[in-house]
This record gives C-alpha cells, structure tokens and sequence, in this order.
C-alpha cells in the first residue's frame, strides 16, 4: 500500500539510487549504521563481539566529534574509538535473571577505509567480558535506535556449554558485517536483544551455534565489504532451531555424496532413537497405560509404532500446510495450536481413566459390574460373532473363532488409538525443520528419507521401552509380592490414569507457554 | 459420548482453531491492526525462504521492502524491492502484482514519465484498480500534468476510499490552491486509518505541513505530536518540529528536534537548518560541522554520478553558493519533474545567478496554480524587486506573509520589512534597500 510520498524523500537517498550504488558505497547505504554482536558463552564467561560498522556520513560525523580526520594518528583515532565505545557499551543492556551485569571493555579497535568518494567508513570492534550466567541471560542494544541499517546478534556457545532457548539462533550471515549478503530473499536482520538460558548442568549446546573464535585482533582486518560481497545464500528456516542434521543439510546445497547422504539417515535414526527419551513425546504416556491396563507386548509395539506414526504424519501435514499457509500463518503457531488440541486431549483421556479407575477402586458395585458384564464394558474379549461397533475395532472369523486384530484385554482399540494419536499429534520441530530445509533447498525426496529414518529410530525406542514396561511388570507380578507391595500394586492403574493426565497437563502448558520446555535434543 | 466422537471432535476443533488462526493472522491487514514492518519483514521472508519462487510471497515481501524504506530512508530496501520484483516478472512478465510494484519502483527513482506510461497501461488492464490510478495521479503530479492527476485520484477515491486516496487527493487540492479541501482530505485519510503506523504518521506530518504553511502553527504542532505519538521519532515530525522552532526563535528548542530528525536520517536540508541555528545560537565550530555535512553529501552525490535534486539545488541558493551546481541539479530536474516545486527552485537558483527574467518565467509557473507556499510568494518577490516592479513585489511579499507570517525565521523577516519599504505609502523607496535586507538572508555567500 503506497502513500504519495516520495516527495520528502529526497537528497540524501538519490545518491544511491539513480544511477546506482557505485562498488565504492556502502552497501547498506551512505548514512547507516551497522550493528554486529556475538555473544559467545564460554564455561566461565560470556565474550561479546561487538561491532559498528559506519557509512561515509556518520563516520564523517564521528570524526567530527573527535576533532579528528581519517588522516589523524592511528593511535588518536584508537583512543577515541576507544573512549567512544566507552560510551556505546554503556547504551548496551546485559542482564542476568533480570538483573543488569555490567560488561569489561577489554579493548576497542578502529579500522578505517575509504567509502564513496573518497570519503572515510570506520569500523570499530569493541571486546567485552562478563562473568558466565547462571540462568536466563539478556542482551539489549540501544545505540542508535532509530538509525537504518544491519542489525544482527549471533549467539554461540563453547564446548561443554549447554543454552537453551537462545533466540535469534541464525547463523552469522556477515561475519562481523564484513560481507552484507545480497539476497533479496534474506531481510537484513534488525536484531537489537538477544537472550538465552544457560544450563547449570550442560549436555548438549541446542539452539546456538557452535562457538566460533573471535576474529583477530587488528593485525590484518578483514576489509569492508564496499561492494557488497555476496554471501553463500541461506534459507531461513520457519522453526528456528539449529540441529545438526538441519545445519549439515542447509551447507550442502551444491550435491550430496552418497557418503554424507548415508551419515545424514544414520544420524537421523539416532537422533529420532534419542529424541524418543526427550519427554513430552509419547512414552512415558506409552508405558503409563500400559502399567495401568493390562497390556500386552502387541500392544506395546502398536501403541509405540502408533504414537510414531502418527508423529510422523503430523510432521507431514504441518509441513505440506506450512508450504500452503505459510504466508498467513507461522509454522511456530500451528505447532502450537497443535500442541494445545494434543495437551487437552489427553488431559481428557487422563481424567476420563482417573475417574474410572478411581470408581473401579473405591465403588466394589460398579466393579463386579464392569468385569462381569461383557456389553457394558469397553473391550470386553469374546466369542461368538459378535462385533463391536462402538469402539471402531473391527472383528471377525478364523475356523470359528472370533476375535479382533486389535490388542485385546482391558486396553481397548479406541483407547490405544486415541493415545497414539494423541500422544503423537504433536510435530516434532526438529522433523519438521528437516522437511522444511530439504525442501527449500530443493531436496524433498532426500527430507522425506531422513524423516522415515528419524520416525524408525523414534519407533524403536519407543516400542523398546514399552516392552521394557510390560517385562518388568510381568516379573513384578509373578513374583511374590508382600502385601504392601499388592496394596500398592492396587493403586498403580489409579497412578498411571494420573500421570496420563498430568502429562496432558504438561504438555499443554508448553504449549501455550506457561511450562519450559524440556529438551535435550533437537 | 464415545471417545472416537470426542477425538473426532477435539481434532476437529484443532482444524477450526488452525482455520481460524489463519483468518487472524490475515485480519491485521483487512482489519488496520498494527505490525511492525520488521516483523512483516522477518515473516514474509521466511516464508519466501521456504517457497523462493512463490511469486505472491515474493511481491508482498518486496512492499515490506519498500515500506521500510520509507521509514527509514534507506534506498537499500528500495534496490532489494526491486531485485524481488525483477525476479518474479521474469518468472512471470505478465504478473500484474509485480508490474504495479514495479511502477512503485520506478516512482521512488523518480522515473515519473515511465510510471505514467506502466499506470496508463495498467489501468486499461485493470481499470478497477485503484493502485494505478493512484500511480497514474503521482506520476502526473510530478510531471506537472494536474488535471489528469485530479481526474485519476478521483477514481481512485471511488474506487477505495481509504487512507492511500484520501492523502493523495489531499495533496493534490494542496497544490491547486485549496488547503482548505486539502486539510479536510488529510484529516479523512487520517480517520480511515492505516495498518502500517508510519503510514498515519506520514499523514500527519503532511497535515502539519499544510496547517504551518497557512499559518496555523498550533494545529501544526499537535499534527506534528500527533504523528510522533504513531511512530515515535519519526523523522519527518522532529524536522516539522524544527521548522516551527527555529521560525519562532526558540533556537535551543529547534536544534533539539532538528538533531532528533537527524539521528534518523541525515537530510541535507536538516543540516542547512541546523547551520544556521548553530550559527544564531553562537556555535560557529558546531555550524561549520554541518556546513561539512553538507558538502560530504554532495561528495557522496557526485560520487554517484547524480545530476539530478531540486532540495539540493534550493539548499544552495539559500545559502548562495554552489550555483552552477545548482543550477545543473535543477535544471535536469525541470526536465524530469517539471512541476510547481521544481518550478519554484528554478526560479530561485536563476534569480541567485542574475538571471532574473528567466527567474520570473520559472516563478510564474510555480505561481500558476495557487499553491498556497509562503516561500513561492517570497521567492517571486525577491524576483520582483530585483526587476523594479515594486507593486508586484510588495503583492508577493503580502501574499507570502498572509500564509504565514513567520514561515521561516530570516526570510519572513525580510518580507515583514520589505513589505513596509514597499507600500505605496512610503515616501522613500529603494530597490537598494531591499537589497541590503535581502543580504540579511540566511547562509553564507561565495
């Protein structure tokens, strides 16, 4: 939507319009200011990069301010970059738990070259040092706010570093605002806070990037990308996370060896295989029915390969109704909305067993009448040609005996499905931004692959540790209890519908944001 | 109720939510609800990321684009508007989004002649279009064409009243003389109101502009404020703030509002005002840095081979320097935009060169359709007199100062006082001595 309007816009912006931006202009235009932070957090401290890049006008303005000119002492131009910075980090916001950190200046360094028309740009990197957080940690830049130009924070994590909930999570697309991507595609960021939260037992770095050495000092400074050296081009992903498989796959888009291709789907079942442990994912639903009806080890395997499949079909439609919705809604939102009907539903299923069992255990009549009236219970095993419609299960004849294909026993079809289903409806991010990168970077088929093999490996461990379940309740069951233990046993059906619903309590809670997450991978 | 009815249900309720997420997230642009234009931007590029040849995606990211741009004035959106405008028309030449986008381009280069040529084109395919009659009418406006941009942004109107309609035609009663219809457009466009904040801003401080050049300076500052309240620290607000300072003589209150304008963007025309307002507060070394901004922004211009600019051409003659540059700037800008402003700062450079009767023919045409500007009245004035037509000079000085007695702080002074030298009631007349007041203008002289 236009407005008549270009009329007050006018001299400065000409320049770099009619005719061009000559390869000498800065490529973000004569008066911008850029600005660059990384913020790299070490096992002991947080190292911060921080980085203006001036156009030709403000620099001149600068220079102004410090009665110098680009011809001045290098060491006066220092002194004074160091002085200004002096300044600018006090306009920085570091904040622990809510509470203002103070940084270290450990030093400043000025690098100048000549913009468009012989007119002086300056860069100045400023190094700053703080003491590592212990919890939530937050960034704010508040220098020149109201100033055009490139505004990025990059965070990144040392080794044996845990953060999570890092955000923005982008890769560093100019590395130092040395080289501006030109990519229509690409938004310039304009990235100003920063937070993440640091782990006081780190596992895994998720949701950053890997920790990068700081560039060096000054000796031979990278020169000002005056013609607006072009970066390789990246996709922005929908879910902002940055997983091994996904950072490898959005490297590679030239070809895939065959080799990598194979590391990529063994990697993908491992990390499928480890995600299953992450909670919120199913099994200890899985094995919380389980120990509370009287499953059995098919129904573990169906229950398990339910919970994946239907996992993965989620991930399917989220990613075939992103690529069609994507411009009305965000995929983070439909994951929520997901996240929402998955959480309540088993909120419901959680209360509906709790109820149940709870009258099973404190209401005798209704028990005598639940076991020994086959049509008023839910999937009750019989004989006879009988089927039952109600729960969807379909049975029928073999050499006259009847049954059903589904798991059998006090665990009924509906029910499994309706957990399965449940348990599973949530889109895993890490999937879905697999999907997501091989398909904007051309590569559907080979995302599909990584997607089976992720699901097969989530599958496996899921049906693992329903199998586990069921093993160690059988010994536990022929064993010979004391009776405390029988008293207890009593009350573990009563347990498992409570621990159903206060997962669906959890997950539900996550998804409209009132928990933390819990993850580990992906 | 069975639990395949309850899953069925509860599914289903996820579908609708989904649904009606999707309708939420699309009310804000049907609907006036504010977003920021950066997280337009981070939106609609990620999902451009995930569809790179979606041309739709891509046309909308590329208005993101230019909306930034003019938050910002920063031409780098401009040029990535128009790299995702070229892409999609070569996927598709005949994308009509694009090609309208594409005149939206054009017009931010000032390339007003081909957007009057792709808005004819367009609103023969589309003739219910309202975006191109509104590009029809701003390419005419420019090209001094004024009929034919009264005629296209009455179809607009009718074809959308809203906000984009209503400041254009606002505009464009401004400029043929009636401020009257032109302040009670502005103010509709206001009401109807825009999703883009800037946007509104934009209407109020063109509101400001109109109410200041008739004279009505409180209007104006609450216009001003009121455009500051939509998008804080807008540019345009703080320099109209300024404006109204400096004329006022409240000189620390002007350098305060004309630096606030400038940490936005460095408008050459700011720091002419701050030149002098350093200068009358006693800050030479302060006003000698900006003199130095200026001639940095010609560097920058030269080095970008532009020969072109009409505010750099009148900022020079202000200051009664640089004219053959000045006079290079605008008259190729005649050429490109020969409409009333142009006019007016043709007719300035020339009077500054001596050039006086080719100064008059310049003036009367900026002259020609009543655009209530204090400063066209001032300018024919000078011209005048510089001539000896004493009547038809103290007439322009009058007309200026019934505007807007104090429209700019060292030129309304000239006309107060030259204005009494001149009436007809003077015994004593002296084209001289409206030459030694006209040394008192502002700015330094070669």
């Amino acid at each position: 939507m236009r407005l008549r309007r270009f009329v007050p816009i006018l001299t400065v912006v000409t320049a770099a319009i009619l005719l061009g931006v000559p390869a000498e202009a800065h490529p973000m235009g004569n008066f911008s200011i850029n600005h660059y932070a990384r913020i790299t957090v070490q096992p002991h401290s947080v190292e911060v990069l921080y980085v203006l890049d001036l156009a030709e006008l403000p620099t001149l303005q600068l220079l102004q301010k410090w009665n110098l000119t680009k011809d001045s002492p290098h060491a006066q131009i220092e002194a004074s970059a160091h002085a200004e910075a002096t300044e600018w980090v006090q306009a920085l916001s570091f904040e622990e738990r809510g509470a203002r950190v103070s940084p270290r200046l450990r030093r400043t360094e000025a690098v100048i070259q000549d913009g468009a028309g012989g007119l002086p740009v300056i860069r100045i990197t400023s190094y700053l040092l703080l003491p590592a957080p212990d919890g939530k940690f937050g960034y704010e830049d508040r220098n020149f706010p109201d100033r055009a130009g490139w505004k990025e924070v990059v965070i990144t994590a040392a080794d044996g570093v845990a953060l999570d909930h890092a955000e923005p999570a982008g890769d560093d697309r100019t590395k130092a605002l040395t080289a501006y991507p030109q990519d229509p595609t690409l938004a310039p960021p304009q990235d100003v806070a920063a937070h993440f939260e640091m782990t006081s037992a780190p596992l895994v770095v998720t949701q950053a990037t890997p920790a990068k050495p700081l560039p060096p000092a000054s000796a031979n400074p990278t020169p000002i990308a005056t013609a607006a050296t072009p970066l390789e081009p990246q996709s922005l992903g929908t879910v902002k996370r940055n997983d091994f498989l996904s950072r490898t796959l959005k490297s590679s888009h030239t070809s895939l060896p065959i080799g990598l291709a194979l590391i990529c789907v063994a990697v993908a079942f491992g990390i499928g295989a480890l995600h299953a442990i992450e909670p919120g994912h199913g099994k200890t639903m899985v094995a919380a029915y389980l120990v509370g009806s009287r499953g059995t080890f098919h129904q573990a395997i169906f229950l398990g390969g339910l919970v994946t499949f239907t996992h993965t079909i989620s991930v399917f439609a989220l990613g075939l109704i992103t690529l069609f919705l994507s411009q009305y809604v965000l995929p983070e939102t439909m994951t929520k909305l997901l996240g929402v009907v998955s959480g309540v539903s088993i909120v419901w299923i959680g209360g509906l067993l709790l109820y149940r069992r709870a009258r099973k255990l404190w209401v005798p009549a209704h028990v005598h009448h639940h076991h020994d009236h086959p049509h008023t219970h839910d999937h009750h095993h019989h004989h006879g040609g009988h089927h039952h419609h109600e729960h969807g299960a379909h049975t029928h004849t073999h050499d006259g005996h009847t049954h059903s294909h589904v798991p059998e026993g006090d665990v009924s079809l509906g029910s499994l499905i309706a957990l399965g289903v449940t348990g599973g409806l949530v889109p895993c991010p890490a999937a879905l931004v697999l999907l997501l990168s091989c398909i904007s970077i051309g590569r559907p088929g080979f995302g599909l692959l990584l997607l089976i093999s992720f699901s097969l490996g989530l599958a496996l461990v899921l049906m693992l540790i329903g199998i586990m379940v069921l093993v160690v309740k059988k010994s536990v069951s022929k064993s010979n209890k004391p009776s405390h233990v029988q008293a207890w046993a009593r009350f573990a059906p009563l347990g498992s519908a409570a621990a159903i619903f206060a997962i669906g309590v959890y997950m539900t809670g996550v998804a409209v944001g009132a928990f933390p997450v819990i993850r580990m991978i992906g | 109720m069975p639990r395949r009815t309850l899953i069925a249900f509860l599914l289903l309720t996820g579908l609708t939510s989904n649904l009606a997420g999707q309708s939420r997230a699309r009310e804000p642009q049907l609907r006036g609800t504010r977003q920021s234009t950066d997280s337009l931007i981070a939106a609609d590029s990620k999902s451009l990321a995930l569809q790179p040849t979606n041309n739709r995606l891509a046309a909308k990211l590329a208005l993101d684009y230019i909306q930034k741009m003019r938050e910002t004035v920063n031409f780098d959106y401009l040029n990535l508007a128009a790299r995702l405008v070229d892409g999609v028309l070569d996927r598709d030449p005949g994308n009509y989004e694009a090609l309208r986008l594409r005149s939206e381009v054009e017009m931010e280069r000032h390339h007003f002649a081909l957007v009057a040529e792709y808005s004819i084109e367009m609103a023969r395919f589309s003739p219910n279009d309202p975006g191109a009659w509104g590009s029809l009418g701003d390419s005419s406006m420019e090209l001094g064409q004024y009929d034919r941009a009264g005629q296209a942004y009455q179809k607009m109107l009718a074809l959308r009243p809203d906000l984009t309609s209503y400041n254009r035609l606002a505009w464009y009663r401004f400029v043929t003389g009636d401020s009257a219809g032109a302040i009670a457009l502005m103010q509709a466009a206001i009401r109807a109101g825009n999703a883009a904040p800037e946007n509104v801003a934009w209407c109020w401080a063109e509101l400001g502009r109109m109410y200041w050049k008739i004279g009505r300076s409180d209007d104006a500052l609450n216009a001003y404020h009121s455009a500051l309240s939509n998008f804080p620290n807008y540019y345009a607000a703080w320099a109209g703030i300024g404006l109204i300072a400096s004329a006022q003589d409240q000189v620390k209150d002007a350098i305060s509002a004309y630096l606030k304008a400038q940490a936005t963007v460095p408008m050459p025309e700011y720091a002419e005002a701050l030149e002098d307002l350093y200068q009358r507060s006693g800050n030479p070394a302060a006003a000698k840095q900006q003199h130095d901004l200026i001639d940095a922004i010609e560097i920058t211009m030269r080095a970008s081979g532009e020969k072109t600019n009409r505010n750099m051409a009148l900022l020079y003659a202000n200051q009664n320097r640089n004219l053959d540059r000045a006079a290079e700037l605008v008259e190729n800008e005649i050429n490109l935009r020969p409409d009333v402003y142009t006019h007016d700062a043709l007719a300035w450079v020339l009077f500054r060169q001596g050039k006086l009767s080719e100064a008059r023919k310049a003036s009367e045409v900026a002259l020609s359709r009543r655009t209530p500007e204090p400063m066209f009245h001032f300018h024919a004035a000078m011209i005048d007199q510089a001539l000896g037509q004493r009547d038809e000079a103290a007439h322009q000085f009058s007309q200026a100062l019934a505007l807007n007695p104090e429209w700019d702080f060292h030129q309304s002074a000239l006309a107060r006082q030259a204005e009494q030298i001149l009436q007809p009631t003077t015994s004593f007349t002296s084209p001289s001595h409206v030459n030694k007041l006209e040394s008192n203008l502002k700015g330094p002289k070669e």
